[in-house]
């Protein structure tokens, strides 16, 4: 370990990984929307984060107050996990019925009483953003749950829900892990070494 | 069975994850991607004493608590221990072993902290409320309370915080001026 690196403020690369943490799945939040409309896609958590350390990843949840910091030594993380998630499916489906059921019902109310309900807009409303709640969505693209577990503790990453996300991190996670185990790789084969009087 | 924060389940199933497996679930057939690294196959428990072990050299040299066959290097400055060159970490000045190094994210403070309070964000939300003067002076005192405090770990600017302190000082101004001119009978 270089010891250049802690002498000074510690040096944070982005990862550009940020995303929504998500108190309910992402089907329960389209089901939401199809009875609350615009107001389901209020209901969220803080925003997670992904920093670089050098010698360790840092987790930062912002609940646009406070940061809080997790650090996960790169040398302690024993297995990477991720695979791919069924919710992406359900959720589209969800918004997609949900879209095509309010702005049918505005078109038909908007039909039988010439424009004169009340309940138009609101139906207008809610299929719109239902609309682009299915577009944003699928723009993001597949989604994927990526734990990691260290000596410690299992680790969620729930920032890294998107495959297309998760495919540009991961490689350099694995990188970083692999680097700092060097070391170690080595270590479980080679006899024990002398100090090197390092401190 | 008590709870394990490092138990490694399957997603499907809930079964115990394999060591080293890198694909499919024992129990239920469900497949994922597993990145197995090195340090996941390093010894847990110091392994029982074999007979070389008895023999006064090896006794008299440490070893780390964490790898009991690699000979310590340094103790640690919070518990005292003495850890290996691998496992040794340096926060700062101190060096410490990983479960202190882990401990020592839960403080408030210090080299590692766990949270940081954005007083300048907090302030320009206040602040930007429109000539409104609680909120105007709500964001003076918060930008008191968290002066000289550091910010964010990796955005340690000052831009929110003094686009804040503009904007207050700017309404408190603004203001001022127009109790002064209706005291004054201006408006009347
Ligand atoms: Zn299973
Ligand atoms: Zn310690
Ligand atoms: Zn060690």
């Amino acid at each position: 370990m270089d010891p250049e690196a802690h002498s000074h403020p510690q040096q944070y690369e982005p990862l550009r990984a940020r995303a929504r943490m998500r108190p309910l799945p992402r089907w329960g939040t389209a089901a939401l929307a199809l009875v609350l409309g615009p107001l389901a896609f209020l209901v969220r958590g803080s925003r997670q984060e992904l920093w670089d350390g050098g010698d360790h990843l840092l987790i930062i949840e912002d609940n646009g107050y406070a940061e809080r910091y997790r650090r996960v030594r790169y040398q302690e993380v024993e297995v990477l996990q991720h695979w791919p998630t069924s919710d992406y499916l359900q959720a589209a489906v969800l918004l997609a019925l949900g879209a095509v059921g309010y702005l049918a019902l505005a078109g038909w109310l908007y039909q039988t009483t010439d424009g004169d309900s009340l309940a138009i807009g609101p139906a207008a409303i809610f299929g719109v953003s239902l609309v682009l709640a299915l577009a944003s969505h699928l723009v993001r693209g597949p989604t994927t749950r990526v734990r990691l577990r260290t000596r410690v503790q299992v680790i969620e990453l729930p920032v890294l829900g998107r495959r297309r996300l998760a495919d540009r991190v991961l490689p350099r996670l694995r990188a970083r892990i692999s680097s700092a185990q060097e070391d170690l790789a080595g270590a479980a084969t080679a006899p024990p070494q002398a100090p090197t009087g390092t401190t | 069975m008590a709870f394990d924060p490092r138990r490694l389940t399957c997603p499907r199933c809930q079964a115990d994850w394999p060591e080293g497996e890198a694909h499919r679930c024992a129990a239920c057939g469900f497949t994922l991607h597993a990145d197995w690294f090195p340090a996941a196959f390093r010894p847990r428990t110091v392994p029982a004493p074999t007979g070389a072990a008895e023999s006064p050299g090896s006794t008299t040299d440490p070893v780390c608590y964490l790898h009991p066959q690699r000979r310590a290097s340094v103790p640690c400055d919070q518990c005292g221990r003495l850890v290996c060159g691998l496992c040794e970490v340096q926060a700062g000045p101190r060096h410490l072993c990983p479960p202190c190094f882990d401990a020592a994210q839960t403080r408030a403070d210090g080299e590692l902290p766990s949270s940081r309070t954005l007083y300048g964000r907090i302030a320009l939300g206040l602040s930007v409320v429109p000539l409104f003067p609680p909120t105007a002076l709500a964001a003076l005192v918060v930008l008191a309370v968290g002066r000289g405090k550091p910010g964010s770990l990796v955005r340690p600017s000052r831009f929110p915080a003094r686009v804040a302190l503009v904007l207050a000082l700017l309404q408190l101004t603004a203001f001022s001026v127009l109790v002064a001119l209706a005291a004054s009978g201006a408006f009347d």
